[in-house]
């Protein structure tokens, strides 16, 4: 019937937003169904040259004008319909994909592949496009008035601006804004959080609680 | 979408207490950072401005004249950085006190349809001092959480048992705290909407089945 | 003469001060057609003018409050609250000159400290009155252990927390504009509307609504619309049988805080004789009395302009 692929799209659509809402991170986007869009635009199309097929039937007098009326009104909602479910589909995507290029700092995903997890062959080449635009964006509005704040900064309040630190191996002198540390094992500093999170990170700091 | 979905809905748990970490708290602290008057000519000048505050969310002259076991009051997240540093012990408001809980958790027993003024943010703030200042409380903290925890369940009761009356016009909820309101959000406006889209729905059927009564 | 160094350094630092509330002045005279500096958000103007008017220094800790204010109202509110300018301009400012000056300090323990490990002092902790070095052992040269480096962590905490804050506000902003961008579209043509445009999105959220807004028809254009009979291209098609413009919900439910104020003329009260604000649910007929410092659950349409003359918040 009319409408059912479109169905199909929306429920695939829902189903891609609720996975992607429970993850808090790292949410990506599956991949596009480019056969079932095509369908349905088909369908949309077919659903044109009916009505003006009856068109012309109802104009050479061929066709009770009731009639007429109801199957046009008929058709035409179900290409509002396809149009809506296409659009609908279409727009989740897109806010999936802004999602992924804030995650990422703005920078362009597609060609850095370093630690991400969009696969890029599951995208259109428009949505592709639109990604890395958008992405083009996100860093224009990051410089600016607005260079200072960090737009793509974590949107988790800051806590524990400065913590205590342990050191596991040895890594020698680090400089900071606050001076020169030395690393030495076993030793403790209290440390700004952000000028050692790479260190913890490699496993020469261990965070003290 | 610029801003996650589960923050499009609520507050985190994380900025509700960010939130709270902006009110100011009474302390005492530990330093002397009052500059003495016509003090050390020389040394002063290369430092007075690396050995003071100088703040753009709060007033620092606080901070800039704090003497040692004098009573000062500065924001809550500055205290608890001063504490965390052992420059500085907390003093417990008035209500976070065993009598005083008491007292709030005899009204929140005796008047069933409201809540006792503890101020907005009590929970947080219990929760953040039991954390980071335990030791400057002069009540046994355990007997102070378990009657927060009772206060708690006490207010989550009367909470269950009011939204029975949640309906499509308005409630009125005073001295509800910001993690109350926080947790209650999303059920509370989404049933409430919910019943507003029924209600609306069920009148414009009404209206257009009025319509086509004349119709016919 | 006797004048001593730190008369001096009180007087500089007083007039730092009062350099930095002319600017605040000049910028927002300068600027526009706006009168006073603390129309930012107020749409009646009329509570702010007064403000405006008889305090002419608005203090860092007042702003910052104000801040926060509208950071919780854009994150409650179902519709795009309009721009804070003048007080974003100073917040912003102030960040940046504090940037510099944690910089300039720090540059300063730097050198400090460099020249006391070239001098072969092993103790970096160096100056300042360390009387209790509660932290014991093996903690001899953590730099900022000390009474003097203590403002600087703080300022530099500080620094972090306004820095979310705008973050989290802005990013809120943004995706408002992304939800809404046909309806400001539509709005933006319309000259009846409440607010023009560019005082409801700041300069940088113009280009930001202008420029998604063409990507993303572009999108939607390439991948569905120029596929589908010519009759059904439009995007903002309002007149099928469904308008396919969102707007904001302006009847959904949010909480209130009624703030205390001394004297309104707005204000009735109560039969108890409490001031309070009475406002009517058109819909149901229904008259509600909002009292001071009442906490409600009210549909948004019904107190939003209590919340844009800042006679309550969303919370």
């Amino acid at each position: 019937m009319y409408g059912d692929l479109a169905n199909k799209l929306v429920l695939e659509a829902k189903r891609s937003q609720q996975l992607s809402n429970k993850s808090k991170k790292g949410n990506s986007l599956p991949m596009y169904h480019e056969e079932l869009v095509r369908n349905i635009l088909q369908e949309v199309v077919q659903l044109s040259k009916n009505t003006e097929y009856l068109k012309e039937q109802q104009q050479l007098g061929n066709m009770d004008s009731k009639v007429w009326k109801c199957q046009q009104f008929v058709m035409l909602l179900c290409m509002e319909r396809n149009k809506r479910c296409l659009l609908a589909y279409q727009r989740l995507r897109s806010q999936m994909l802004d999602s992924l290029a804030w995650d990422n700092n703005g920078l362009d995903i597609l060609h850095d592949t370093l630690g991400n997890t969009q696969d890029t062959t599951d995208l259109s080449p428009q949505e592709q496009e639109y990604l890395k635009e958008y992405s083009e964006l996100i860093t224009e509005l990051k410089s600016g008035a607005l260079t200072d704040i960090d737009l793509t900064g974590s949107l988790t309040p800051p806590s524990d601006v400065f913590i205590d630190v342990r050191v596991l191996k040895d890594a020698g002198e680090i400089q900071t804004e606050y001076g020169v540390f030395n690393l030495i094992k076993d030793s403790q500093f209290f440390v700004r959080q952000s000028d050692v999170e790479r260190l913890i990170q490699q496993g020469y700091l261990q965070k003290i609680k | 979408m610029s801003l996650p979905a589960h923050l499009q809905e609520t507050f985190s748990p994380e900025e509700i207490q960010f939130i709270v970490e902006n009110e100011p708290i009474k302390i005492f602290p530990r330093i002397t950072t009052r500059q003495l008057a016509r003090g050390r000519v020389g040394s002063v000048s290369d430092k007075s401005s690396s050995n003071q505050w100088r703040l753009i969310t709060t007033d620092a002259n606080n901070l800039n004249n704090m003497v040692a076991m004098q009573s000062t009051e500065v924001t809550l997240w500055l205290a608890l950085l001063l504490k965390q540093q052992n420059k500085c012990s907390i003093i417990a408001p008035k209500w976070l006190t065993i009598k005083e809980l008491d007292k709030s958790i005899q009204y929140e027993k005796k008047y069933l349809d409201r809540f006792s003024s503890i101020p907005w943010n009590w929970l947080v703030l219990c929760q953040l001092l039991f954390k980071r200042a335990s030791d400057d409380f002069h009540d046994p903290v355990h007997e102070l959480r378990s009657r927060i925890q009772d206060l708690r369940e006490i207010r989550q009761l009367k909470v269950l048992k009011g939204l029975k009356h949640l309906n499509n016009s308005h409630l009125q909820l005073d001295n509800i705290s910001i993690l109350e309101i926080n947790e209650l959000r999303p059920f509370i406006v989404g049933i409430m909407d919910k019943l507003r889209e029924i209600h609306s729905a069920s009148e414009s059927n009404d209206s257009s089945q009025a319509n086509e009564d004349i119709d016919i | 003469m006797n004048i001593d160094i730190d008369d001096i350094l009180a007087d500089l630092d007083r007039d730092t001060t009062a350099v930095d509330h002319t600017q605040d002045n000049f910028t927002s005279d300068g600027n526009t057609t706006r009168l006073n500096t603390s129309l930012d958000y107020s749409i009646s103007g009329e509570l702010n003018g007064k403000i405006g008017r008889s305090s002419e220094i608005i203090s860092p800790a007042e702003d910052f409050a104000q801040l926060m204010r509208c950071w919780r109202n854009e994150r409650c509110s179902p519709e795009l609250m309009p721009y804070p300018h003048y007080l974003m301009t100073r917040i912003l400012r102030r960040i940046q000159e504090q940037m510099e000056h944690i910089e300039n300090i720090s540059m300063g323990f730097l050198e400090e400290s460099m020249n006391q490990i070239s001098h072969g002092s092993g103790n970096v902790t160096g100056d300042g009155d360390d009387e209790d070095d509660e932290f014991g052992m093996g903690r001899g040269n953590n730099v900022i252990n000390n009474n003097n480096k203590l403002p600087l962590l703080c300022m530099e905490a500080e620094l972090e927390r306004v820095k979310f804050v705008i973050r989290s506000f802005i990013r809120c902003r943004l995706n408002k504009i992304d939800k809404y961008s046909l309806y400001l579209k539509q709005i933006e043509d319309d000259s009846m509307n409440f607010l023009p445009i560019n005082e409801l999105l700041s300069k940088e959220e113009m280009v930001y609504h202008e420029k998604h807004l063409s990507i993303l028809l572009k999108l939607f254009n390439n991948s569905i619309l120029r596929h589908m009979p010519p009759e059904l291209q439009a995007i903002n098609d309002t007149e099928g049988t469904l308008n396919m413009i969102e707007e904001p919900d302006w009847k959904k439910f949010v909480f209130i805080y009624i703030k205390e104020v001394k004297d309104d003329s707005t204000l009735d009260r109560n039969e108890f004789g409490k001031p309070c604000y009475t406002v009517t649910i058109e819909e149901l007929n229904e008259i509600v009395e909002l009292t001071i410092g009442g906490i409600y659950v009210m549909r948004y349409e019904i107190i939003r302009q209590l919340v844009l003359d800042q006679k309550a918040y969303l919370i």
